[in-house]
């Protein structure tokens, strides 16, 4: 003991005595002084708070973010106010963003693996080592000619970072640079009937009747903020008579709890009732005769070029869809099918909404081409209160790329999930069949596997076998966050930002018909050694040099965002966010041709564009009817002349009859009718006498398909209207229970022909008598703390059937049999 | 002095929960575990009560968001032995963390079942105790907690009104949840002001209040169109 | 005899006292020894490096900018003058350490009382301004009391909600 402790001791020693001698009135401060010396006050706060705003992708709903800041750390997340998808609301999954951001299980730096694939072994490395290494591999494909053979995975194929990824395919050499979103077959339809692939967008805030057929509108479709602000508002707000809302439906799912008609329907005979509907409209006369007449082809019988007659869909509707018929396939009854047509039919706007419900089936496409049949048939295409085809966001150009040899040849390569020039379906594969081809080595060998955004080993069914693809592949390079269950796979983790942690462009999804993009900014530094995605594809291509070097002339993302945004700012139209008084002001004048230029320079633009969150287009143009219909007869075409067209080269080029085409498919019709909205018969997988019941798995807001499994405060409020928390159920209608001896709560197997699982039952009244719903997300094995080990995943009961045209999974169409456990 | 009150439009609301999580975020409200959850001690200021009626095609469901009813005539504050949980003068019933003993006994006196026990003291990973809210202090092990009507952002309000010498304003003090809801279905104001939108709105003649025959006076109103338990009464 | 055990019952009392009464208090150590007095009498204001008690709930503590913008250059030979330059050749900021401090439960907004209340600072931090050391505990130690006590004599709110959160 040194001197000067001594001396300290010794003067509070006797400060003791003194206190206790006056009644023991001992001061803490002089008794700690024996203590030892905490480091108790170094917490400081200074509470300086600041709101930043930025765009929620948690999904790809579009909402503006408020983030509240305060020294450093994000602790609320708001809406902002100025976004026009949701005008300062936010969801739940929105507010959760703070437990992603914050999660103990993040990915915290970039990991190269040690053990046995898959034995999830790694060892943390540096950026550099990353890239570098990740350089030389790449860099040996396209010195052995495959650069063909890298495989990108894009879970958000929209906006810039998929306008990215594709030009690094591009230079690099591949042309797979492949989607791995969640499919919605209605797009097939759009292409089919209007010559436009893309997703379209409805104006359901003017609309009257609203006809959903399956549409999740409430739980999660494409902006679930924008849709909840728009039910609110038809039931409360809207002056003049209330808008009926009809849900189409194999669940009483909490949409068609809110509905004012919820009308339970057979799965996959939707597009049957659709036709239902239009024998209806045709027989009573009650389409809009002036918009079939001018904008429609193929109602009426026609007669071709050479002379041939072909059926119209009138008559193919008249002959073949009478309400008898329609009520025997859905098991709709006759009296609500004609009530609902007529009402379809007198209220205008009318306007019915497909979805993946009703799309991702065997019979997937072509209840597609008959749900949108209607909005045609009522003539609620570009119009308020109906079908909206949005413009694209008007970024500016990127400088084309000049590709290397390699490259070139790379790219003249068939693309993986496109078929060989001789199979018979139409369009591209889905995902849950590529695994079986990277396994197969159809039609190469599979040397490299990106996975951005994108999880296929959790949300793909068991039997597309993608953990085993993913292990026989060489080199699987993970962009996640978290150690999902395909992260497991790979050899090289590079994690990326959270989405309060970077730049990003935040288009809002067609809805509206107004282009609308927001902005994402870093809220927050960083809190890991993780790094921008698009950096590292940046960085990547400056390691590889050459013309894939050329192909980047920007220093970061950032740089490629200003870059792009500089289109808004050019382009003639258009504001940045602002009131909504001050916008729609803004709004008459640009509708009425005039333009007043609100900055005088783009960083001037670029500075207001950061501090309001975006920039939208303010208003949709209608009567452009060159662009919105794009078939060979510049119509709507009931009659589907390019599928026609595409079918017939197809089986030109097998050398077989058009017959033996389809017969390949199974597609039933003959004649015109195959490019006819016409009904397939729906097939399962499963025999009906062994599996009685229909699987249904269905999405929850919540559960974002899984990846927000991970959330707790999503595992607390999964399952409202069952009482379930942290755990995955199973409905099933009280009396199917009741016959199966199945109480409450009971556990249960659920089994289909490719697998099974163990639930807990819980009986609910909105179920049908011969399906049973388990919801998706949950089930994992990887993916963190909270998500794995915790409920089912309904996929490793789904086989790998498709739809018939190919490009659809179907994910509603297998059978299942329910035992108790 | 105001009288502050929220109204719920159930004819508006999707029952989305934005409301649940918007409010836990906002009060720092801990998740428990999976076997916590199962014994029925999730923490939820705000809870959505579904309501799933009839049979097999004629199902009806109906959601109701449940804060603490902030009642004029409240059962809990008759019954807390420390004055812990009482009525203020702007109507709030407050409940102070400091000076509960943890009898419990307003949590088994609420008829809304809006008070929840801590059983233990909140357990957040290190990485999430950054995001907590600093308005809001977490409570400790052993005290009872509810909906404030986030009174914290009323503190703030009232002095940057002060600040900028005026009165408070309509929608200078809202609650999370109200702020947040996607839908637009939840009011917030002051019912003794006959201008305000919750004065307004609980003069309509869809305006009930949950268990209104209990005389508890409750300040939460619910706008609903059709039947519903009990007689209307307007508040 | 009699005095030495009387003695001793009393030290007894007193150390297990302590431990019972007093709550664990460590005295707060600041990084420099900051002179409060010679910087009022050179007719700085708290406000000088208590920037945001004016405007926030919090006063803030001084940034190393905000004493670099005198100390750049030395204006002493002091050697806790030295350590600022130190701090900042290393880039870092002084560690400040937190002297008052409120229960976690409480709402205290600096900018409420100072500004819109009119109460002076020495009301509640007492003499600080004309410590020549840094002091290794506050001068005034405030209860509820206190708080209540001050607020019944000024007619302002005595509801718990008005401070407990």
């Amino acid at each position: 003991m040194d001197e000067t402790t001594l001396k300290i001791e010794r003067r509070d020693f006797l400060k003791l005595l003194a206190g206790a001698a006056s009644g023991m009135m001992l001061s803490g401060y002089a008794f700690n002084k024996l203590a030892p010396v905490s480091q108790a006050y170094t917490d400081w706060p200074e509470r300086i708070e600041r709101w930043i705003p930025s765009v929620c992708l948690q999904c790809s709903g579009g909402c503006g973010l408020m983030a509240r800041v305060v020294d450093g750390n994000v602790v609320k997340l708001e809406g902002n106010p100025l976004h026009p998808v949701n005008r300062g609301r936010l969801c739940p999954l929105g507010h959760a963003g703070l437990q992603l951001v914050y999660n103990p299980d993040r990915i915290k730096m970039p990991m190269k693996r040690v053990g046995r694939k898959g034995s999830t072994q790694w060892v943390s490395i540096s950026w550099d080592e990353a890239i570098d290494l990740l350089a030389e591999r790449l860099g040996e494909l396209r010195e052995r000619g495959q650069p063909h053979s890298l495989i990108v995975f894009d879970g958000r194929p929209t906006g810039l970072m998929g306008a990215l990824w594709e030009r690094f395919c591009h230079a690099f050499g591949t042309p797979n640079h492949l989607s791995a979103d969640e499919p919605d077959g209605m797009r097939i339809a759009h292409r089919l009937m209007q010559g436009l692939d893309q997703l379209f967008g409805y104006d359901l805030e003017n609309a009257n009747y609203i006809l959903s057929f399956g549409c999740q509108l409430l739980d999660g479709w494409r902006s679930p903020v924008q849709l909840a602000r728009t039910y609110g508002y038809l039931r409360q707000e809207r002056p003049g008579p209330r808008a009926k809302f009809v849900q189409i439906e194999r669940r009483l799912s909490p949409t068609a709890a809110r509905s004012d008609e919820w009308i339970p329907i057979r799965p996959g005979t939707e597009g049957a009732l659709a036709l239902g509907i239009a024998y209806v409209l045709i027989r009573e006369e009650l389409y809009d005769r002036q918009f079939v007449e001018q904008h429609t082809f193929g109602f009426d019988d026609w007669t071709d070029a050479r002379g041939q007659r072909h059926k119209g869909f009138r008559r193919l509707v008249l002959e073949t869809y009478r309400p008898e018929n329609v009520s025997a396939i859905t098991g709709v009854p006759v009296d609500t099918l004609i009530r609902i047509a007529k009402q379809f039919a007198s209220t205008r706007p009318a306007v019915a909404i497909g979805s993946a419900e009703a799309t991702l089936h065997s019979n997937g496409a072509f209840n597609a081409l008959a749900i949108h049949a209607l909005n045609a048939l009522v003539g609620n295409i570009d119009l308020p209160g109906g079908v909206l085809i949005g413009e694209e966001i008007p970024f500016k150009r990127w400088p084309p790329i000049k590709s290397d040899a390699v490259a070139q040849e790379g790219r003249r390569r068939p693309r993986l999930d496109r078929a060989e020039a001789d199979a018979p379906w139409l369009d591209a594969l889905p995902l849950e069949a590529l695994g079986e081809r990277i396994l197969s080595g159809t039609p190469y060998e599979v040397q490299a596997v990106f996975l951005y955004e994108s999880n296929p080993v959790f949300s793909t069914p068991a039997t597309a076998r993608f953990a085993e693809a993913l292990e026989h592949v060489p080199l699987v390079v993970s962009f996640a966050s978290f150690m999902d269950e395909s992260t497991a796979y790979a050899d090289l983790i590079l994690p990326d930002h959270t989405y309060l942690e970077k730049w990003q462009d935040g288009p809002a999804p067609p809805l509206s018909g107004v282009p609308t993009l927001g902005v994402t900014q870093p809220v927050i530094q960083p809190l890991y050694e993780t790094k921008h995605t698009g950096d590292v594809i940046l960085a990547l291509a400056r390691r590889m040099g050459g013309t894939l070097a050329d192909a980047f002339p920007w220093a970061d993302f950032k740089e490629v965002l200003m870059f792009s945004v500089r289109g808004c700012y050019e382009v003639r139209y258009g504001r940045v966010f602002s009131e909504p008084f001050e916008g729609a002001f803004v709004r008459q004048l640009q509708e009425r041709g005039w333009w007043i230029p609100q900055f005088s320079s783009f960083e001037a633009f670029w500075k207001d564009l950061v501090k309001k969150g975006g920039w939208s287009g303010l208003f949709h143009e209608y009567g452009k009817w060159g662009h919105i219909f794009q078939t060979p007869s510049r119509k709507f075409e009931f009659y589907s002349q390019r599928l026609k067209a595409e079918l017939e080269a197809r089986a030109k080029r097998r050398g077989q009859p058009l017959e033996a085409l389809l017969e390949e498919l199974n597609i039933t019709a003959r004649g015109d009718d195959v490019f006819l909205p016409h009904y397939e018969p729906a097939q399962f997988a499963g025999d009906e006498s062994k599996y009685p019941f229909h699987l249904n798995p269905f999405h929850v807001l919540v559960l974002n398909s899984g990846s927000s499994a991970n959330l707790p405060w999503m595992q607390e409020i999964v399952g409202l209207h069952v009482h379930v928390k942290w755990d995955s159920w199973l409905e099933i209608h009280p009396e199917t229970a009741q016959k199966l001896g199945i109480a409450d709560g009971d556990w249960v197997w659920v089994e289909s022909p490719y697998g099974k699982v163990r639930v807990r039952a819980k009986l609910y009244p909105g179920t049908m008598p011969e399906v049973v719903n388990i919801p998706i997300g949950l089930g994992h094995t990887a993916s963190g703390r909270w998500a794995s080990g915790r409920g089912v995943n309904p996929y490793a009961l789904i086989g790998p059937a498709a739809d018939r045209l190919g490009g659809l999974p179907a994910r509603y169409a297998t059978r299942v049999k329910i035992s108790k456990a | 002095m105001p009288r502050w009150a929220m109204v719920i439009d159930l004819d508006k609301c999707t029952g989305c929960q934005a409301c649940v999580i918007a409010c836990k975020a906002e009060n720092n409200i801990p998740f428990v575990s999976p076997e916590q959850a199962a014994m029925g001690r999730t923490i939820s200021w705000m809870e959505i009560i579904p309501i799933v009626e009839g049979e097999y095609p004629r199902v009806r469901v109906r959601y109701i968001p449940r804060p603490c009813m902030q009642c004029d005539n409240p059962p809990c504050t008759k019954v807390c032995p420390v004055y812990a949980t009482f009525k203020n003068e702007e109507g709030l019933v407050a409940q102070i963390y400091p000076r509960c003993i943890g009898c419990r006994y307003c949590t088994a006196a609420c008829p809304y079942t809006v008070k929840y026990f801590n059983w233990y003291a909140p357990q957040w990973p290190a990485e999430m105790r950054a995001c907590l809210n600093p308005d809001v202090s977490t409570r400790p092990k052993g005290v009872v907690e509810k909906c404030t009507f986030c009174h914290h952002r009323l503190q703030k309000a009232k002095e940057k009104a002060r600040a900028e010498q005026r009165e408070l304003r309509e929608g200078d003090y809202v609650p999370a949840c109200v702020q947040s809801c996607p839908a637009g279905a939840m009011f917030f104001g002051d019912l003794d002001d006959p201008m305000s939108t919750v004065a307004q709105l609980a003069r309509s003649a869809r305006a009930f209040r949950l268990l209104d025959d209990l005389g508890t006076e409750p300040k939460v109103i619910y706008l609903s169109e059709g039947e519903w338990y009990g007689p209307r009464k307007r508040a | 005899m009699n005095r030495i055990l009387l003695f001793t019952v009393i030290l007894v009392l007193a150390i297990g006292g302590g431990y019972l009464v007093a709550k664990p208090f460590s005295g707060v150590v600041q990084p420099i020894a900051f002179n409060h007095k010679v910087h009022i009498d050179n007719g700085l204001d708290c406000s000088a490096c208590h920037e945001r008690y004016s405007q926030a709930a919090v006063a803030g503590r001084p940034k190393l900018t905000t004493c670099l913008f005198c100390h750049e250059t030395p204006l002493t030979e002091s050697p806790e003058e030295e350590k600022i330059r130190q701090y900042a050749e290393r880039g870092e900021e002084i560690p400040w350490r937190r002297l008052t401090r409120l229960p976690a439960h409480v709402y205290f907004s600096h900018r409420r009382h100072v500004v819109l209340g009119q109460i002076a600072c020495q009301t509640c931090h007492g003499r600080i301004g004309q410590s020549t050391s840094p002091p290794s505990r506050p001068e005034i130690q405030l209860k509820m009391n206190d708080c209540l006590a001050c607020h019944r004599q000024r007619g302002v709110t005595t509801d718990c909600n008005a401070c407990h959160r």
